[in-house]
């Protein structure tokens, strides 16, 4: 009976009842998000070895800084920041790539791709590629097409997501496909 | 877990060190304005080469970086907010500029800056006091002198400026001046003893804001004759 009642509630009603004290409903965001975020760890953090483990501190700063979140907004792409705060950071942390601390793609204003132009992208053939050569592209081009192939968020979502113009998303996913076809071919 | 307190607080501060940043910047750009008008640099362009290279060395550089800086810092602040981040840099940045230079601008239109100099000169301007006395006061650009025209000759004219001092200006005949008696002028020529060779002159009107600050750089303004 509890768990069909969850079932009916948003992410966003239940985030706001743990915001309340009903800390117990916090439980049920991490069973929704844990098989996701630990994907989104796995393939981010690509050759990572602690990439999972890194996934129960994004739940333990998400529900330390659960009273920040607006529920106006999408939980989905609250909780995806949190990850890929923790997720560069820990980048940072190794050392082992490159993070550019100013990109000219955020600079410039681009047209806005239409998302149906990269639908071919989203195939499973195509996610299948990707899978295998994620290690071999570029951090900045890498985690939107993680976020736009396997978590199947939209450009608004991974716009909100990486703090970057929606505009910016398309550009980042039109040469990240540009890249795997490239890559692919070799 | 942290308190809705804790993040309310933070949100406020990053609202009002964005809120202090903007008045100073506002504040400093406007007052750059002020410094370049009141000293007539502004128009040592007008002047040629040589004047272009006074105007260069004449401009208050730090003054300009320290504003650029504040434009850099409020950009950080603002990249907070969804409204900014959801746009490219490019737009955001000149968002903040043209809200900064037009608001720099519509203080500079009024009596702001001259009170505030009035103020440092007779010692009742703290903190800022130093900085007008300094930038916007008698610092001004080199070969630049200001005065009343008090004697009108062939080829030559007499200015007084605030110190008193007649400084007899030489011109060429191409830069025959249109000016009479009791005209307030700039001119532009380097200084040997009390005369000065003019490259350039012009007659400077004094814009209504700047009447306050132009008393301290030029001899009192006769008194209006009865026509």
């Amino acid at each position: 009976m509890m768990g069909e009642l969850a079932q009916e509630r948003t992410d966003e009603e239940i985030a706001l009842q743990v915001q309340a004290g009903d800390m117990e409903n916090f439980g049920i965001l991490v069973k929704r998000y844990e098989v996701k975020i630990k994907r989104y760890a796995r393939k981010f953090l690509f050759g990572y070895e602690d990439a999972e483990d890194m996934v129960q501190e994004v739940f333990l700063k998400a529900y330390i800084n659960i009273q920040s979140f607006n529920a106006s907004q999408k939980f989905s792409s609250w909780l995806y920041r949190i990850a890929h705060n923790e997720f560069i950071n820990a980048i940072k942390k190794k050392g082992r790539e490159r993070l550019s601390l100013f990109d000219l793609d955020t600079l410039f204003p681009h047209p806005v791709a239409k998302e149906s132009l990269i639908d071919d992208i989203n195939s499973r053939e195509l996610r299948e590629i990707l899978d295998r050569i994620l290690g071999k592209i570029d951090l900045k081009y890498r985690e939107v097409l993680v976020l736009y192939c396997f978590e199947e968020l939209n450009y608004r979502e991974i716009a909100e997501v990486l703090h970057i113009p929606i505009a910016t998303v398309g550009v980042r996913i039109k040469r990240g496909r540009e890249l795997i076809k490239s890559l692919y071919e070799q | 877990m942290k308190p809705k307190a804790y993040f309310i607080l933070k949100a406020t501060l990053i609202v009002l060190a964005a809120a202090i940043i903007s008045l100073f910047a506002l504040f400093l750009i406007s007052f750059v304005s002020f410094a370049l008008r009141a000293n007539g640099i502004l128009v040592l362009p007008i002047f040629g080469f040589r004047g272009f290279g006074a105007f260069l060395t004449s401009v208050p550089w730090l003054l300009i970086i320290l504003s650029a800086f504040l434009i850099f810092i409020l950009e950080i602040l603002f990249r907070h907010f969804s409204f900014t981040y959801r746009r490219p840099i490019l737009y955001s940045v000149m968002g903040v500029i043209i809200l900064v230079l037009l608001g720099s601008f519509i203080i500079d239109r009024t009596s702001f800056h001259p009170n505030l100099f009035d103020r440092a000169q007779h010692g009742r301007l703290p903190i800022f006091g130093p900085v007008y006395r300094g930038f916007g006061g008698l610092q001004r650009p080199a070969n630049a002198h200001f005065g009343t025209v008090t004697e009108i000759l062939e080829q030559s004219f007499i200015i007084k400026n605030r110190n008193e001092e007649a400084i007899k200006v030489f011109f060429q005949e191409d830069l025959t001046p249109d000016i009479k008696i009791d005209d307030t002028v700039m001119v532009f020529g380097e200084k040997e003893g009390d005369t000065v060779i003019a490259e350039g002159i012009i007659k400077v009107n004094i814009q209504e804001n700047l009447k306050p600050f132009r008393q301290e750089l030029l001899p009192p303004m006769p008194p209006e004759r009865n026509r």
